[in-house]
């Protein structure tokens, strides 16, 4: 139903080509004044003559107003309040204190700016360098550095596929599957007996279950010393692999690792991803790595003792591994110069409540992580320990903590800024 | 346009709680779609922002923002990506031989208010982003193209497809009620 056409628009063979096609693209722009004059006369004259691009327009015109119309949602009370996002909170460092200070009223600002001389002061005197660089932790990378060690420790069962459930408290609001392909490795338990368990566990053999139709047996790991139930682990009688794990942390099941769909019998595929330049060396090369400047336990809490260090050199800003074993959980600890940078940290990392002495952040989920600077050094710890595992590892490794009186004074600080927070507010309230 | 205004230039806690809180929230509810991951967002971007307050340069707060905001959405997406988490049907989840109670059943996701914020949910992040920032937020190409970083083309190309693929959701939803309809007759 197109009108005559019109002999301007049939100049040369170029216009011609000018189809529905290639109008089409350009309706919004033209919609927001954004296509420039040639094009939108030509786009306006199609119009005239193809009801069906007018009607696109129209279509597009209308998402636009319902989209312009979509009604504000009010903010949930108390969203952005302090106490709502107190374990996200980062305390400003000192530097920060003093520039925030701009504007405040000049006693306040007399305070901070008495208060900021104290704590360079007080810093100075512990040794602590201030101007020593920022690095960003990289998280995803470390964890798949983690990942790939544990892997390595691990015999390797031949896996066509795999489809595995996790969770976690805090982890997904549902439960949520994690599929992955051409799987190579699992760590396999030894069939002879738990005597790869260090001294830490002790192992009981339960009854024999079914999952998936396969038969396995259910071991009970107890602490030792408590006879706590640590973990308890499913373990395939045919190929040995951990068909369901329920991990328990401080009497409550932290966790659950099961698989949804195993495939051993299908043609094993050739590792597909090569993991990045990881040169796992030896304990003894530890020495070498003292006298380079590299400060690592033997021995972490909790009966961690040191199996390998890993060197990723050729990664700038991760240069060390070290992988530590319980005999049943794997923790790594990654040693970079310099201080976290906590702008760069993923901002799912909280502040850790119970690691009172620091400022640590950590991580939810598998592995499980946490950051905190120590001495010129930042230490990333990952691991699939148990919460309360890492923690108590956490808190016998060095970390940047404040003297006593420079606790105190944080304290003080702390109540200080609070003050002008407050004061801020109410005088913006009253404009 | 949203109506925006200059702020100081370093703003404190509060500042940006008053001024950008209903901003910073309602970008991330039209990005996410729901309440939860809308309230995750929108603390994560408060969090962002405040840790770098020290570092942002007066000029456009709103820009660094919303910089910050996409960020933090697309981070969020492309980490989903990389564990490709599904939701997990209550059959498949291997209990062992004494069955323990499954997990929660599968709320189902209720009907959204609007067919639009449903199909603004279904549009593909990129595409999503850049209408909420146009439409949603009322930023011209030029300042979506600043956001992002996105070429001008690009801008202009995601802007319509989003467009395209809100229409299209609402002309299959029409279409559908209308055949309901012709069913009961």
């Amino acid at each position: 139903m197109q009108r005559p056409p019109r002999t301007w628009l049939q100049v040369t063979p170029v216009n011609e080509r000018h189809t529905c096609a290639d109008h089409e693209p350009e309706l919004s722009a033209l919609l927001d004044g954004q296509l420039a004059e040639p094009a939108a006369a030509r786009l306006r004259a199609h119009l005239v003559d193809c009801p069906g691009c007018l009607a696109e327009l129209e279509g597009i015109r209308r998402a636009r107003s319902l989209l312009r119309s979509l009604p504000v949602r009010a903010v949930p009370a108390g969203l952005f309040t302090q106490s709502a996002v107190e374990g996200l909170y980062v305390s400003p460092p000192p530097r920060r204190i003093q520039r925030s200070a701009m504007g405040l009223r000049p006693l306040l600002v007399a305070m901070l700016v008495a208060a900021v001389v104290v704590v360079t002061a007080v810093f100075a005197l512990g040794g602590i360098d201030s101007q020593s660089a920022l690095v960003a932790v990289d998280v995803p990378r470390l964890v798949a550095h983690h990942l790939d060690a544990a892997d390595d420790r691990g015999e390797v069962v031949p896996m066509a596929s795999e489809r595995l459930v996790l969770e976690w408290p805090g982890g997904p609001a549902e439960p949520a599957t994690v599929s992955r392909s051409a799987v190579v490795s699992a760590p396999q338990p030894d069939v002879e007996g738990p005597t790869v368990l260090s001294d830490k566990y002790e192992v009981a053999v339960g009854s024999t279950e079914q999952i998936m139709d396969r038969r396995c047996v259910r071991l009970d790991v107890r602490i030792a010393t408590t006879g706590e139930l640590r973990e308890q682990v499913w373990i395939d009688d045919a190929s040995g692999v951990f068909l369901r794990r329920e991990t328990y942390s401080s009497g409550e099941r932290a966790r659950t690792v099961a698989y949804l769909s195993l495939d051993l019998d299908g043609p094993s595929p050739q590792a597909t991803s090569t993991p990045g330049p990881i040169t796992v060396s030896s304990p003894a090369q530890l020495g070498a790595l003292r006298t380079a400047g590299w400060s690592l336990p033997t021995e972490l809490a909790r009966g961690y003792t040191l199996e390998a260090t890993s060197v990723h050199s050729s990664t700038p800003g991760m240069p060390l591994q070290a992988i530590y074993s319980d005999g049943l959980y794997t923790v790594s600890l990654f040693v970079q110069p310099g201080q976290p940078d906590l702008s760069a940290l993923p901002t799912d990392m909280a502040q850790v409540a119970e690691l009172t002495d620091r400022r640590a952040y950590a991580m939810s989920g598998l592995p499980a992580g946490i950051v905190w600077g120590s001495e010129h050094h930042t230490l990333t710890m990952l691991g699939d320990a148990p919460r309360d595992d890492l923690l108590a590892i956490a808190t016998a490794l060095p970390a940047d903590r404040p003297t006593s009186p420079s606790a105190r004074f944080g304290r003080g600080m702390r109540r200080v800024i609070d003050a002008s927070r407050a004061t801020i507010s109410a005088t913006t309230v009253d404009p | 346009m949203r109506q925006r205004q200059d702020p100081d230039p370093r703003p404190s806690w509060d500042d940006v709680a008053d001024r950008y809180g209903a901003t910073i929230y309602n970008m991330a509810y039209r990005l996410t779609g729901n309440p939860d991951d809308a309230a995750d967002l929108a603390q994560d971007v408060f969090v962002r922002v405040y840790r770098n307050l020290d570092r942002y340069q007066p000029g456009t707060f709103d820009g660094w923002l919303y910089r910050i905001t996409k960020n933090l959405f697309l981070d969020g997406i492309r980490r989903s990506r990389r564990f490709r988490m599904e939701p997990l049907a209550q059959e498949n989840w291997n209990e062992p031989a004494c069955p323990q109670p499954g997990p929660a059943d599968l709320i189902e996701r209720r009907l959204l208010e609007s067919g639009l914020e449903e199909g603004l949910g279904r549009l593909a992040p990129n595409f999503r982003l850049a209408v909420v920032l146009c439409d949603v937020e009322g930023l011209t190409y030029d300042e979506v193209a600043a956001v992002t970083g996105w070429p001008l083309g690009t801008v202009r190309s995601r802007i319509h497809r989003g467009r395209k693929g809100l229409k299209a959701y609402l002309d299959a939803a029409a279409a559908e009620d209308l055949a309901a309809g012709d069913a009961r007759e």
